[in-house]
């Protein structure tokens, strides 16, 4: 039988899976993406609208920080989230967006001065800040009670995996494959069937456990 | 794991595994999803026995997904101010959410637009009756630079112009805020060395409905915390992995089994029938509007289609590369979760976000302010065995109360909300001098669930924090 053998397997080869994948190799763990597809076709890259991160760089999201995020992502839940997970992450989301700014991905900027945008049927004219110019923009999404989701377009999920695909460069990993040069080992065109697990059932185990 | 183009199957052995396979919009006949987002690495993790699935019943639509293919139109259309129109040309949703309008949260602008339809102002097609987005009033300039990818989806899947064309929608399967319960280091409770990040996990962010952008947003950050707890558990010398080839060979033998038994096992069920049928059956019954008798069927009907899906064969008898084998052993994890869906669905006797009964309009925080966790425990049952996992009103930064749009607020409400808002109150109160952090910290703290590199503070424009 054929085992391979690694100390982490990521199965999923989309957004969170390149960007687990990638956590886990700067901390110097082998790690092989399982994917079905090649990464570039993952759904990942069809999200269009954006990712919120409650930057308050337009003029429509100033005042806006974590703590806005945070009622407006529980409010949307419904109070059915886990509200110490959403304080993680509404904290995070800011140093992800810059993280991929950092990378590459080409986020709409703002330009200072005025521009025309339509509220509510209308066209409105709004400005932006002197010292927003440059940074990154943020449009309106339902359920928000500013505007802070940061966009490439339309095509913000299909820019966004093109960066995290091609960020593994800018840490200079080098490949232990001889097949592949990319830095980890991508197995494409496969997929798992199950996941082996050996312990009794009704209390939690680890694989570990024969 | 099985070759997709040999067919060989073999096994990777590893300190750490993490399923980040995304949603399983395909359980439905119309959404959004790509045709390989079936939700079958969540099955992987519930068929342990040990992982358990939670809230799966909370399905998010889309409003706007293209009609018919389901092809999504992003919200951003309408955060950049595109409306909804009916029939009539009037735009409609001002009538049902005057605060939110066009943009309160996903489920209740696709129930909206489904009630409205019901109220006889669908515009019909062939195809069926369907509403229309309009982003004409945006200009070309606007569309072509910040709309571009759905000026391309217009024309390249319907030949229109949506700088002059009304754009047909129609809301569609969208995302799982269900998934693979984790904690919020991301590790299963019930499976150690099992990780889950993004779509695919229910760690849980979004709780009955997800906002707009907080999805992508989940991806990456989800990569960088639970990125984190991955490597710290895989520095642990006492993580380190001692599995028997015994065991391995034991399981590629059973996964072997499972493959000759749809190849050569007689079996006269055809898997592409059966997928096709359970999705009529979820879209039909375990759509946006629920109610028992409707679920109760489905999950009857689905049980069925289980035991069918048991006899599967496939016509195509190489054991390389085929796809018809690849359908039918994914046909028969797909059942199962969706049979998760609808007995979740039917269980939960209330209305929050995106699950909506009927029968109970509701929101009940007196017994549902609860997560449903999903168990499959044996291989030859026909229904996951389903438990809840109370959430702590007490623990609450924000304690339970109106969203704010949707139905008027006339939930039941939980025996300790009011408790926990009087302390939050005073709380506030007597730490009015104080900045938000340490309010927050007095609240609820969270800073020692990040991974340390991550506990620092953001930066914004007008150098506040």
């Amino acid at each position: 039988m054929k085992v391979d053998y690694t100390d982490v397997l990521v199965v999923g080869g989309g957004l969170a899976g390149l960007r687990i994948a990638l956590a886990a190799k700067r901390r110097g763990h082998d790690t092989v993406i399982l994917s079905l597809v090649p990464p570039k076709r993952s759904h990942s890259a069809a999200a269009q609208g954006g990712m919120q991160a409650s930057l308050g760089n337009v003029i429509k999201g100033s005042g806006d920080n974590e703590d806005v995020h945070f009622q407006d992502t529980v409010r949307g839940s419904d109070w059915g989230a886990d509200q110490e997970v959403v304080r993680m992450f509404v904290d995070t989301a800011p140093k992800a967006v810059r993280e991929l700014a950092a990378w590459g991905v080409p986020w709409t900027r703002i330009s200072k001065g005025e521009r025309e945008v339509v509220i509510n049927g209308k066209k409105v004219i709004i400005s932006e800040r002197e010292q927003a110019d440059g940074l990154l923009n943020q449009r309106n999404f339902g359920g928000t009670s500013k505007w802070r989701t940061c966009y490439a377009s339309a095509g913000t999920g299909h820019a966004m995996r093109s960066a995290t695909r091609r960020s593994p460069r800018v840490f200079r990993c080098t490949s232990a494959s001889k097949r592949s040069r990319s830095f980890m080992t991508l197995v494409a065109a496969a997929e798992p069937l199950c996941a082996i697990s050996s312990a009794a059932p009704f209390r939690p185990a680890s694989l570990r456990r024969p | 794991m099985r070759d997709l183009v040999s067919g060989a199957l073999s096994a990777c052995i590893a300190k750490a595994t993490v399923i980040a396979t995304g949603g399983a919009g395909r359980l439905y006949r119309a959404t959004t999803n790509a045709v390989i987002c079936e939700g079958i690495g969540t099955v992987i993790a519930l068929e342990t026995g040990l992982a358990a699935l939670s809230n799966m019943e909370a399905v998010q639509f889309h409003p706007t997904g293209l009609f018919p293919s389901g092809i999504l139109i992003t919200e951003g259309c309408r955060g950049d101010g595109g409306l909804l129109r009916d029939v009539d040309g009037h735009r409609f949703m001002p009538d049902y959410e005057p605060e939110k309008k066009d943009l309160a949260a996903r489920d209740v602008v696709s129930r909206r637009m489904l009630e409205h339809i019901r109220k006889g102002n669908g515009v019909k097609s062939r195809f069926g009756e369907h509403l229309w987005l309009d982003i004409t009033l945006l200009g070309r300039e606007h569309i072509e630079k910040n709309l571009r990818e759905v000026q391309e989806i217009c024309r390249n899947f319907l030949d229109i112009d949506p700088s002059k064309d009304l754009i047909p929608v129609y809301p569609a399967a969208h995302y799982t805020m269900g998934g693979v319960r984790t904690n919020p280091t991301g590790e299963s409770p019930g499976l150690a060395g099992l990780f889950v990040g993004g779509e695919a996990a229910c760690w849980d962010i979004h709780g009955f409905n997800r906002l707009g952008g907080n999805s992508v947003a989940e991806t990456i950050v989800a990569g960088m915390i639970v990125g984190e707890s991955i490597a710290a558990f895989c520095d642990r010398p006492q993580n380190d992995l001692t599995v028997s080839m015994g065991i391995i060979r034991d399981f590629l033998a059973r996964e072997d089994a499972k493959i000759s038994a749809l190849l050569t096992g007689g079996g006269d069920e055809d898997a592409n029938l059966l997928r096709i049928r359970m999705q009529e059956i979820m879209t039909e019954k375990v759509g946006i509007f629920r109610t028992a008798d409707k679920l109760a069927t489905a999950v009857d009907e689905l049980q069925a289609l289980l035991a069918k899906s048991r006899n599967i064969g496939v016509r195509n008898k190489s054991r390389g590369a085929n796809p018809e084998l690849v359908a039918a052993y994914r046909t028969q994890k797909m059942i199962k979760l969706a049979l998760c869906v609808a007995c979740g669905a039917l269980a939960r006797t209330e209305s929050r976000g995106a699950h909506y009964r009927d029968d109970f309009p509701r929101r009940d925080d007196a017994q549902w302010l609860r997560r449903t966790l999903a168990i499959w425990k044996n291989e030859s049952d026909t229904l996951p065995t389903l438990n809840y996992e109370p959430l702590d009103v007490m623990r609450m930064e924000l304690p339970p109360g109106s969203r704010g749009y949707g139905t008027k607020d006339d939930h039941i409400v939980h025996s300790d909300a009011p408790r926990r808002a009087a302390e939050v109150e005073a709380t506030r109160k007597r730490l009015v001098d104080a900045d938000r952090f340490a309010v927050q910290a007095a609240l609820m703290p969270y800073d020692h669930l990040l991974p340390p590199d991550l506990r620092v503070r953001n930066e914004r424009i007008d150098g506040s924090n």
